[in-house]
């Protein structure tokens, strides 16, 4: 692959170029979602550590500001259209976690005890030794790839949210 | 009052702005990154924000980027200093000054904008507007990452991109799934040469020279991109720095040639053409013999 590539920059020329054909097998709709459904989104990041510190920073500032009942991140699509976005409440619910009141927080978003999951792995994953961090971003790799548990529980959170939309909840 | 409205319809007017640049960089993450990362940058704008400054360069959306912080942190600030959420009820003030004409500011506490979740029946108080939660990021595996290179590889025909922004699409999705290779820069940089973009172009050969400083053929492509934007010497810079690294280089050849034609060096022009033309590649020296510039 990584030869093919080097041929065509190679090749080019404005002038002068000449012709050259590649061929690409086709992919149907079934295995793109299939792919697409099982599709690891957690464990590249784990992967790299700037990036989980970027993110984790984030998260730290944005719970510090709303606990301490500052202005933190606020939600574009609720400030402007005062439509709650999937995430909307979040903030709030893990606020709640981290004082304790967890019957409230679950109330608030159900989904705040997976995020406080996630935000602890990675937590963990900024101070974790790098062959262990390899590790451990394998075995999330796997259980991703194995279960689509991502996907699922995205698509899980759009059903919450539009329940939430129109009060199911 | 004028004040307190005029502050509270510059915040209704930032947070428009947030949600057009939050949709904007929005649909480039749907369109780069794949359905799966979209719908987590629809539930977390701030993982939205942070992929959208990771990516500004590749996706020159640097204006985008720096506007939708500056807004962001103007609507942060301009929040708890005014207080003013209750200034979101400007229709409501509105219609007490068509009403009765005796404006009162007196409902700043009950204006506190909640959820739309029925927080009254669950005895929960939202004492701010919600944010997006912690969420994650993510990269693509390398084996997907095959597939974009192989299909922006099959739209190279007949030594350019039959359709560059498709290929751009394409080394979009391959560089930020982790390939961050010279070759895929390389190749995208092709695309923005053939769109004219050449700017775009040499930053990219640049990022992939920088990634591999012994890169000839980024060398002679940036080389290319320098002659269109009429940088003659950059360009032949460009080109010597791919001979030296690759002396056999017909292209370089040829058009470090043109780039001594275009500086009225004719004689050093036909040295590279005929050069070019003893390493396999005679276009040059056939173009410049019929033009009266080589005999």
């Amino acid at each position: 692959m990584q030869v093919l590539i080097t041929k065509i920059a190679e090749s080019y020329n404005p002038a002068y170029g000449h012709k050259r054909k590649t061929k690409v097998s086709g992919e149907s709709n079934k295995n793109q979602l299939v792919k697409w459904f099982f599709t690891p989104l957690l464990a590249p990041l784990l992967q790299n550590r700037w990036l989980i510190c970027i993110f984790v920073a984030f998260g730290v500032a944005q719970l510090l500001l709303v606990y301490t009942g500052l202005s933190g991140w606020r939600c574009p699509i609720y400030e402007t259209l005062t439509v709650i976005c999937p995430g909307c409440g979040m903030t709030t619910a893990m606020t709640m976690l981290l004082k304790g009141h967890w019957q409230l927080a679950v109330q608030t978003h159900a989904f705040a005890p997976v995020i406080l999951i996630l935000l602890i792995m990675m937590l963990v994953a900024t101070v974790l030794p790098a062959s262990y961090l390899k590790k451990f971003a394998g075995s999330v790799e796997r259980l991703e790839q194995k279960t689509g548990i991502t996907a699922i529980l995205l698509l899980s959170m759009v059903i919450y949210w539009l329940l939430r939309i129109f009060d199911y909840i | 009052m004028i004040m307190a409205m005029g502050m509270g319809i510059a915040l209704i007017i930032i947070n428009i702005l947030c949600l057009v640049f939050f949709f904007i960089v929005l649909v480039k993450l749907f369109k780069n990154e794949g359905a799966l990362k979209g719908i987590l940058g629809f539930f977390c704008s701030i993982y939205t924000f942070i992929w959208g400054w990771m990516k500004h360069k590749q996706l020159g959306m640097t204006k985008i980027m720096a506007t939708w912080s500056i807004l962001t942190v103007a609507g942060m600030v301009m929040v708890p200093v005014m207080g003013v959420s209750s200034a979101l009820l400007i229709p409501q003030y509105l219609q007490q000054m068509t009403g009765n004409g005796d404006v009162k500011f007196s409902n700043l506490d009950s204006s506190k904008k909640t959820p739309k979740i029925n927080l009254a029946n669950k005895n929960i108080k939202s004492k701010s507007a919600p944010g997006p939660g912690l969420n994650k990021s993510t990269q693509q595996l390398p084996k997907q990452n095959l597939d974009w290179s192989q299909k922006a590889l099959a739209l190279w025909q007949g030594g350019k991109y039959n359709n560059p922004n498709e290929a751009i699409n394409y080394w979009n999705r391959a560089i930020s799934s982790n390939q961050n290779t010279a070759v895929a820069y390389s190749n995208r940089g092709l695309a923005y040469h053939d769109l004219k973009q050449y700017q775009k172009a040499v930053g990219d050969f640049s990022q992939a020279i920088k990634l591999d400083p012994r890169y000839a053929a980024a060398y002679n492509n940036r080389g290319n991109s320098y002659y269109e934007l009429s940088e003659y010497r950059l360009a032949l810079n460009d080109f010597n720095q791919s001979l030296k690294f690759k002396p056999q280089y017909a292209k370089a050849y040829l058009n470090r040639g043109l780039v001594f034609y275009q500086m009225d060096k004719n004689a050093q022009a036909c040295n590279d053409f005929k050069k070019s033309c003893d390493q396999g590649d005679c276009d040059g020296i056939k173009w410049a013999m019929k033009n009266g510039i080589c005999k």
